[in-house]
């Protein structure tokens, strides 16, 4: 698999890691008995999803990403990597942390108990939020390395 | 009136308590999220002020000063949730405090990790 194809994947799964918690947020709204299969099940592709953006991310990070920190620092851009990959790669573990108790968090009488959906909104609110920060960041890093390829 | 119907009121009254609060893993691992992502983004200060020990130590342990911080965070993730899920049994009534602990700890802990960074 080329590594172009690897960095690809993550983007990709993170976004359905967030879509997946958006999905977990509107579900839990509507708590019934109905819809707390499908609620459990959303939080678990969620967890897994954001798993996967960290596995193959991180992958990349460590095996391929010393070549364009390189090329961005160097480039007009230099802070894609100074402030948004860094700040990226270290706020992503608060992430992976929270993705992993949402699903904790919705293995509870969603239905009958406001404590629990609380937990369950803020949660998958968190995961919405700090993935899509992920994805801004990733695109600043992306151009980052682009325009310093421009420059040359 | 039998025992049966004297004890019932008390019967739903303490089923409605168990409906009303947040379960003891659940509460404990918010918490516990919030707790580790401030100590996360202490762990990245720490590490990047001290490049000659803490991260050369934290490259030397795996390879890789950020698959480490990883382990440790994960570490520290189940250790304090099972700490605070032993030592914290009323937790599960107060959803407000397990809430404001995940929510808090992790902004903090983004706010130090971007104002390092970006300052």
């Amino acid at each position: 698999m080329s590594k172009e194809l690897i960095l690809m994947i993550h983007p990709a799964v993170g976004v359905l890691g967030v879509l997946a918690a958006v999905w977990v947020f509107a579900e839990t709204l509507n708590a019934s008995a109905d819809n707390i299969g499908r609620i459990r099940t959303a939080s678990l592709l969620s967890a897994a999803f954001i798993w996967l953006a960290y596995v193959v991310g991180g992958y990349w990070y460590v095996v391929n990403y010393a070549a364009d920190k390189a090329l961005i620092k160097a480039g007009p851009w230099p802070f894609a990597h100074e402030f948004f990959m860094e700040a990226k790669e270290h706020v992503f573990l608060s992430l992976l942390l929270v993705a992993t108790l949402l699903p904790i968090a919705t293995f509870a009488d969603l239905k009958s108990n406001r404590p629990a959906r609380l937990l369950v909104y803020w949660s998958s609110a968190i995961v919405v939020a700090l993935g899509l920060g992920m994805e801004g960041a990733g695109a600043f890093i992306a151009m980052g390395a682009k325009v310093a390829l421009a420059a040359q | 009136m039998s025992t049966t119907q004297q004890n019932a009121p008390l019967e739903i009254a303490s089923s409605m308590a168990s409906e009303s609060r947040v379960s003891r893993y659940a509460a404990a691992f918010a918490v516990s999220a919030g707790i580790t992502s401030v100590l996360s983004a202490l762990l990245v200060v720490l590490k990047e002020s001290n490049e000659d020990t803490v991260l050369a130590w934290m490259k030397a342990a795996t390879g890789h000063h950020w698959v480490t911080h990883g382990l440790i965070d994960l570490i520290l993730f189940i250790v304090i949730g099972l700490l605070v899920a032993r030592t914290s049994p009323g937790l599960e009534n107060r959803p407000g405090v397990v809430v404001g602990w995940l929510v808090g700890g992790v902004a903090v802990g983004a706010v130090i990790i971007a104002a390092f960074f970006g300052l």
